[in-house]
């Protein structure tokens, strides 16, 4: 137990700025026929005010549920088994259903991976917008509608005017993803929760949509959990970068010291398998050898194990707590550090 | 893979050829536009695009956001019908394709959308979808779908989750996994995987082009990281506002870039280790112009810090016989193409 509470503390002394959201010991199942699977098992994040943190990690690592956690999204039949989020010193785990409503109209916006969870395909996107902000902003009918088409003009949507009537189906991808970070930030939220919002944006839009998040941070001190398997664009928005891999956090670093200096094994290999623009010879690309891990079939210790280069017999004892490499960067792995 | 491996004598011929292509889509009245006569407007989605596939090439297609190429995608399927141009798969009009030849169709080419829940049923399993898909070849059984399964990276223990309970990049590996199962000739790939972590990543599009140079698949493979398409395509697309305005070979067309959209995306595109450094580049600036009312001549030219006045009138072409680097472009500010380059008047 004192490891863990000696963990805790060094994860919480490497942000500077006071910490807007704390999650402590989440951990996230869904039964299944064959057993409980652990999404979430353990993580630990927090995130400074006005803080940029990116989320990184294998896909089906459980980034997603840990986001929507925070809003009291788990999606069916999915549960929080253990551990507390605290976000503004309350713990929003024990929120009844009316302080969840109100956290998620006022302090906390979600951008969802997922369409389908966020755009009602029989309603315009006009509509919808107007919606949130005369739920959340009280504005009147004629005010949201102007605010909408502000709000769709920032995030790169042309003539935003005509495009109110459209409905999701009408629009591309990209375009959807815009409209959902518009409503997202409609509400004009503390904390945004960006679960993968660059997906379908070319790079010019996304440079923009980047430059949006970027200045709402600075106007308003807004913090962020930005998800992201696109390497370039963390690397871009975020201040600090958590590693996730098999519901596990494994390492967390500022974003330089995570691009120059990964200490962790899963976090080397990641960084390894980046496609360049450019390559040089269009021979294969690195991959991380073996298959993905199966949350049911974990090994014991380190899930990492049965894929690392670096994998030795006590790693099958590792207790996966994250410990200091230096005073910012923390990793899960005991033994990488020493190996280098 | 693929039971119809393309025979040699087919090989040079491209076994796609899209001609002049258009697809317009009306925008919804609202009374008040009934009542002011306000005209009738037209979403451009896709304004002229040709484009050929050699059987075992990938061709690469990137663009703006909203540049048409999920329309011109689902056209090329046949799951829109075009106003204007023509499709032909191996000599066979798709628009005009129907019954039987279209389901034809449809066990050569499959598509993987860009949101992988239209390409799953929700109320199936995947392992189901799999089955089903496969049968069309009498490949089914545990086997088959466990091993496509971890081919693309899933445990087999998900052959009886159903899509909903997979995460983003777990569903987007099913639907490639669904339409593998097809083995068509030509496989379409809308953002196939852009929610893929990168060792997943280098995974499937190791995968692909393994697929492609054993088998001979054929791709369309459209994507916004332009990093991952300089991996897998053999030839490269640029889109813009429902047209083509650049097209070659791919490392040709990212480190020679001639068209000034072309170069501004490759500005853009971020890459962690060079943040920071000298930021030389001219973001492009300007209206970002819409399908609605495209702009008059080059439809680039309101964001183009290049434009001149014949810019603004006369529309430039991508011209068919331009050697294999070709650009649509009156200025060239870079320079011509280094090879085969005519020009287009
Ligand atoms: N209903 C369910 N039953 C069992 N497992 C589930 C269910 N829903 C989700 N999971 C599992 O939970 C894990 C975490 O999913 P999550 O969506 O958080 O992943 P992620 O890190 O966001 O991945 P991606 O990058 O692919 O979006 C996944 O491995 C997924 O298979
Ligand atoms: N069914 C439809 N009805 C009306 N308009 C449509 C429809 N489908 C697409 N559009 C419009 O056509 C244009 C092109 O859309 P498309 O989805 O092809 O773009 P895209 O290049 O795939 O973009 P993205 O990269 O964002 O996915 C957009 O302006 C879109 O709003
Ligand atoms: S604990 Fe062992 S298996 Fe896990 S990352 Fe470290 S060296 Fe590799
Ligand atoms: S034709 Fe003119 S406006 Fe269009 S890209 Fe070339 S220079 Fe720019
Ligand atoms: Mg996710
Ligand atoms: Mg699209």
């Amino acid at each position: 137990m004192t490891s863990t509470e000696g963990a805790l503390r060094a994860d919480q002394a490497e942000t500077s700025a006071p910490p807007l959201l704390t999650i402590k010991r989440l951990r996230i199942g869904f039964p299944s026929l064959e057993g409980i699977v652990l999404a979430a098992n353990d993580v630990h994040l927090t995130v400074g005010q006005g803080e940029v943190l990116g989320l990184v990690g294998e896909s089906g690592s459980g980034k997603s549920v840990t986001c929507r956690a925070i809003v009291g999204m788990v999606p069916h039949p999915g549960a929080v088994l253990g551990g507390r989020i605290d976000y503004d010193g309350r713990n929003v785990l024990e929120f009844n259903r009316t302080e969840m409503r109100e956290l998620r109209a006022r302090e906390i916006a979600m951008i969802f991976q997922d369409p389908a969870s966020a755009l009602n395909p029989v309603f315009t996107i006009g509509h919808q917008i107007s919606e949130v902000l005369r739920l959340n902003a009280g504005l009147g009918r004629a005010a949201a509608r102007a605010r909408s088409i502000e709000l769709l003009e920032r995030v790169g949507i042309p003539a935003p005017d005509r495009r109110m009537s459209a409905f999701p189906h009408e629009m591309s991808g990209g375009m959807r993803q815009r409209v959902m970070i518009a409503m997202a930030l409609a509400g004009e939220p503390r904390l945004l929760l960006a679960d993968e919002p660059t997906t379908a944006l070319d790079v010019t839009i996304q440079d923009q949509v980047l430059q949006l998040l970027e200045d709402l941070r600075r106007e308003r001190n807004m913090s962020m959990i930005l998800v992201s398997h696109d390497m370039g664009v963390i690397g871009t928005a975020a201040d600090r970068v958590a590693v996730m891999y098999a519901g596990r956090i494994v390492e967390v670093a500022p974003t330089d010291v995570l691009f120059s200096s990964p200490d962790h094994p899963y976090t080397r290999a990641l960084i390894d398998a980046m496609p360049q623009l450019t390559p040089e010879d269009r021979t294969e690309l690195r991959t991380i050898p073996g298959q993905p891990p199966d949350l049911l079939k974990l090994p014991e210790g380190c899930p990492f194990a049965p894929r690392c280069p670096l994998a030795r017999h006590d790693c099958a004892e590792v207790s996966m707590e994250l410990t200091a490499v230096s005073p910012t960067q923390l990793s899960a792995c005991p033994f990488a550090r020493r190996e280098s | 893979m693929s039971t119809q491996a393309p025979d040699g004598a087919r090989n040079g011929d491209p076994i796609l050829v899209v001609e002049a292509l258009e697809k317009w889509f009306p925008v919804p009245r609202s009374p008040i536009d009934v009542i002011r006569r306000n005209p009738r407007e037209r979403v451009h989605a896709v304004d002229g695009v040709s484009l050929q596939l050699l059987p075992n090439e990938v061709l690469g297609i990137v663009g703006e956001s909203g540049s048409g190429k999920s329309t011109l995608a689902r056209c090329l399927v046949a799951l829109y019908r075009p106003n204007q141009g023509s499709i032909h798969f191996d000599g066979v009009d798709v628009t005009e394709a129907t019954g039987q030849m279209r389901r034809d169709l449809h066990g050569r080419m499959q598509m993987i959308y860009q949101d992988p829940f239209t390409s799953l049923n929700p109320q199936m399993s995947i392992g189901a979808a799999i089955e089903e898909a496969g049968k069309v070849h009498g490949r089914e059984g545990n086997d088959f779908v466990g091993d496509l399964l971890e081919v693309v990276g899933l445990p087999r223990s998900f052959t009886g989750r159903r899509p909903r309970a997979l995460s983003g990049g777990q569903r987007q590996r099913a639907a490639i996994a669904r339409a593998l199962a097809v083995q068509p000739e030509v496989l379409i790939a809308d953002e196939a995987v852009s929610a893929l972590d990168v060792s997943i990543q280098a995974q499937i599009l190791n995968l692909f082009a393994q697929l492609s140079d054993e088998l001979g698949l054929a791709m369309i493979f459209i994507a916004h990281d332009l990093a991952v398409v300089s991996h897998v395509a053999d030839r490269v697309a640029i889109m813009y506002l429902g047209r083509i305005v650049e097209e070659g070979p791919v490392d040709a067309v990212f480190r020679t870039p001639r068209h000034p959209y072309t170069r501004a995306l490759l500005d853009a595109h971020p890459d962690p280790y060079t943040l920071g450094a000298a930021d030389e580049t001219t973001p492009i600036s300007g209206d970002i112009p819409s399908p609605l009312d495209i702009p008059s001549g080059c439809r680039f030219r309101t964001r183009c810090p290049y434009a001149t006045d014949v810019c603004e009138t006369d529309d430039p072409a991508l011209a068919p016989d331009d050697g294999p680097h070709r650009v649509a472009c009156h200025v060239l500010p870079f320079g011509p193409p280094a090879e085969g380059w005519e020009t287009a008047e």
